[in-house]
């Protein structure tokens, strides 16, 4: 009986070491197991790391190098313009110098027409340089030169010939024969295909140059050639876009970085930021315009003083020639404006390119008074005048870009919540977990995200309890078998070392149950922090959506402002410009 | 669904004889595709128009809300270019559970929705717009395009 007993009990105690081995070994693969799942999850962070790094580093090297380009070719461009071009500065200079001595009669005529004629030989092919013989020869009363020069001007630049004559005439008091120059020239634009300085002629207008009968046939022409163009839908939408595109430049840019737990955890934070900041553009807008409208202008003392900066501006402005040039320049300094940001540059040089164009129609004129005054040489007066045309274009495009952003808000903003802990050698997993801070209480949410914790947490928690009752089943076994046996042999002996050895063996599990015990209420303990840490970023979360949402909603009530802003471009025409009160002084100066 | 997210939909009252609607009615308000560019379908729209649009959600019986459908879809059609919109979609004023309501010029039907409720396609495009509070209504057109209004009668267009 006790030997198949004894070989029974040595069998099951092998198979128990075995299965403690094995249970060993199952407990050591899977720490192996977690712990290169941290070490690859680590090596996966620190590689997205290093390849966020390194491609900043390209980028800014590619910026730099940029830079560097546009700096040399912004060098080369203008030492070409001006070899090729700087000696037009010398007739640009004759001619507003020759005006000069009209007025001041300092020079003589010999010496005038020595100086207008050498222009002529070095500068054949720029109108301006027989437009100035054509003055030379009219103050000398030589009338068969004089019809000449201004024939082969009229040549090479029939319309800025006639409006130079129109504004010389107009300073020398000889208005009917101005006007009838500038119906000549008017008359013979093409609304869709205007040449630059037809911007001059609305600056005159501005500064009310060419008197009352002037500005009737201004006004007629235009209204005939908006008439002419208002069923040109593709112009106005022509101008709605850039419209869009300068509302577009208001909009706030940099980082926000006032909503981390948001940023952190909600889905719909791309949107939100992109609302955000779309709504942000009102307030800088409207400062731009009001600083812009409320701007005081100041009319030159005499209207001779603005014909010459009118004059001015005809003889400085860039020739045909030089256009393609000076694209060029605005396109490489827009790169060196934008610290080598090609993308940006290219927007800006694209904005401005329309005013730097050959020909534009007479819509994009108008916006380009308003939007860049300096890029086709207006002066604020006129901006000011071109803005009051711009009020359709500028509502539409407002109104389409506000529409935009407010149907691109989301609907639904939810929070998500997945987490991960490492403990010991095992990691925790927290599933997803997604509420949402628009249809549902923030308590409820707690309450939610907590259970959602508890749930997850739970069985982990379950299974690092120690069992003491399966614990004790073996020694109790192997205890009642000695019982038995010694009982048989010798009952003392027997009762003696079966409660030896249970004792024995309980106190060794004890010692481990508390090990265990302590093992679990630290794990316990951590996960109860991290549970506390993700329903403060909720609480959180919830506060910055309130936030958000708030600064949202009053930068976006800014939009009637802003159409109303627009709206009032319109009494800017009539009141605010030196249009009426210059032209009547004027004419009284005349009477 | 609960409580609160049902719907309430108020098609009149529908007297023995006029559940069938006439014919010739559903054919008249066929919804064209507006012309965007046209400047008559940008004119701001009418005191008289607005405020009957927004009539159209008040109780009223079938045949009122139906010549108050047709005088709109009249004005539409003379006044604005001639693209009569399928349909608006407002801000609703009953208060809870209700957000917005849908109000059909085809159907002359009123359906109020609840946060959570599904808007029928083209309109569920406009609740965002209408949530921000900013127009007095949408018009949805057959091709999908939203033209919100705002509560001085000025419409916005792309």
């Amino acid at each position: 009986m006790e030997g198949p007993d004894r070989a029974l009990h040595s069998k099951v105690e092998r198979l128990h070491e075995l299965t403690v081995q094995l249970d060993r070994s199952v407990a050591v693969v899977n720490g192996q197991v977690a712990a290169v799942s941290t070490a690859q999850q680590q090596t996966r962070s620190e590689l997205a790391q290093l390849s966020s790094d390194f491609n900043t580093f390209v980028l800014r090297a590619e910026r730099t190098a940029n830079v560097q380009r546009a700096e040399t070719r912004v060098g080369v461009l203008e030492s070409r313009i001006e070899f090729d071009f700087g000696r037009y500065d010398t007739v640009r200079r004759t001619a507003a110098g020759l005006l000069w001595s009209f007025d001041s009669g300092l020079v003589t005529q010999q010496t005038v027409e020595s100086a207008t004629e050498r222009l002529m030989l070095e500068n054949s092919r720029y109108w301006l340089a027989p437009a100035v013989v054509g003055l030379g020869a009219w103050s000398g009363g030589d009338s068969v030169l004089c019809d000449q020069a201004i024939a082969t001007a009229y040549q090479l630049a029939p319309a800025r010939t006639a409006l130079l004559f129109a504004l010389i005439l107009r300073r020398q008091n000889r208005q009917p024969s101005s006007v009838l120059w500038l119906r000549h020239y008017l008359r013979n634009l093409d609304p869709t295909a205007l040449s630059r300085e037809f911007a001059v002629v609305l600056e005159s207008v501005a500064q009310g140059a060419f008197g009352t009968s002037g500005r009737e046939l201004i006004h007629e022409t235009v209204d005939h050639w908006l008439r002419t163009l208002a069923d040109d839908e593709e112009a106005h939408n022509a101008q709605v876009k850039r419209w869009r595109s300068e509302i577009e430049r208001h909009v706030p840019a940099g980082a926000i970085d006032a909503f981390p737990r948001l940023q952190a955890h909600s889905p719909q934070w791309p949107q939100l930021e992109t609302a955000l900041r779309s709504a942000g553009v009102h307030q800088p807008f409207l400062d731009h315009y009001s600083a812009l409208l409320a701007a005081e202008y100041t009319p030159s003392d005499r209207i001779e003083d603005a014909v010459d900066d009118i004059l001015d501006q005809l003889v400085t402005e860039y020739d045909d020639e030089e256009l393609p040039l000076r694209r060029e320049l605005a396109a490489e300094q827009a790169i060196i404006k934008h610290e080598g940001d090609l993308a940006a540059a290219k927007q800006t040089a694209d904005a401005g390119s329309a005013a730097l164009g050959n020909t534009l129609d007479y819509l994009t004129i108008q916006t380009s008074a308003a939007l860049d005054p300096a890029a086709i040489g207006v002066s604020a007066a006129t901006q000011q005048v071109a803005l009051a045309s711009c009020i359709d274009w500028a509502q539409r495009a407002h109104g389409a870009f506000s529409m935009g952003y407010r149907s691109a808000y989301p609907a639904n903003v939810e929070v998500c919540f997945q987490e991960q802990h490492p403990f010991g050698k095992n990691v925790f997993t927290l599933p997803p977990w997604t509420g949402s801070l628009t249809a549902t209480a923030m308590p409820q949410l707690e309450k939610s995200l907590a259970a959602h914790w508890d749930a997850s947490t739970g069985p982990l928690l379950a299974s690092l309890q120690f069992n003491m009752g399966r614990e004790l089943i073996k020694p109790a076994l192997v205890a009642a078998l000695i019982l038995i046996v010694g009982i048989a042999i010798n009952p003392a002996f027997g009762v003696i070392a079966g409660a030896a050895v249970f004792g024995l063996w309980y106190l060794a599990i004890n010692g481990r149950r508390a090990k265990a015990e302590a093992y679990r209420k630290q794990v316990e303990t951590a996960l109860a922090g991290h549970k506390r840490k993700s329903l403060e970023d909720l609480r959180g979360a919830g506060a910055e959506y309130t936030d958000l949402r708030g600064a949202y909603q009053s930068a976006d009530a800014k939009e009637p402002q802003v159409q109303a802003l627009i709206a009032s471009f319109g009494d800017l025409g009539h009141d605010k410009t030196p249009f009426e009160r210059r032209t009547l002084s004027d004419e009284r100066n005349y009477a | 669904m609960d409580f609160g997210q049902r719907q309430r939909r108020v098609v009149g009252i529908e007297a023995p004889g006029q559940a069938q609607r006439p014919a010739q009615h559903a054919g008249q308000r066929t919804s064209a595709v507006p012309r965007l560019g046209s400047r008559e379908f940008r004119k701001t729209r009418s005191g008289a128009l607005t405020n009957a649009v927004m009539r159209l959600d008040a109780a009223m019986d079938e045949q009122t809300r139906q010549q108050l459908a047709e005088w709109i879809a009249g004005e539409y059609a003379h006044e604005y270019g001639g693209a009569i919109p399928l349909g608006f979609l407002a801000t609703c004023y009953l208060g809870p559970p209700y957000v917005d309501h849908r109000l059909s010029l085809l159907e002359t039907i009123v359906e109020h929705y609840g946060p959570a409720d599904h808007v029928p396609a083209p309109f569920g495009e406009a609740r965002t717009l209408v949530r921000s509070g900013a127009y007095l209504y949408v018009e949805i057109y057959s091709d999908g395009q939203l033209v919100p209004v705002r509560p001085d009668g000025t419409v916005v267009t792309q």
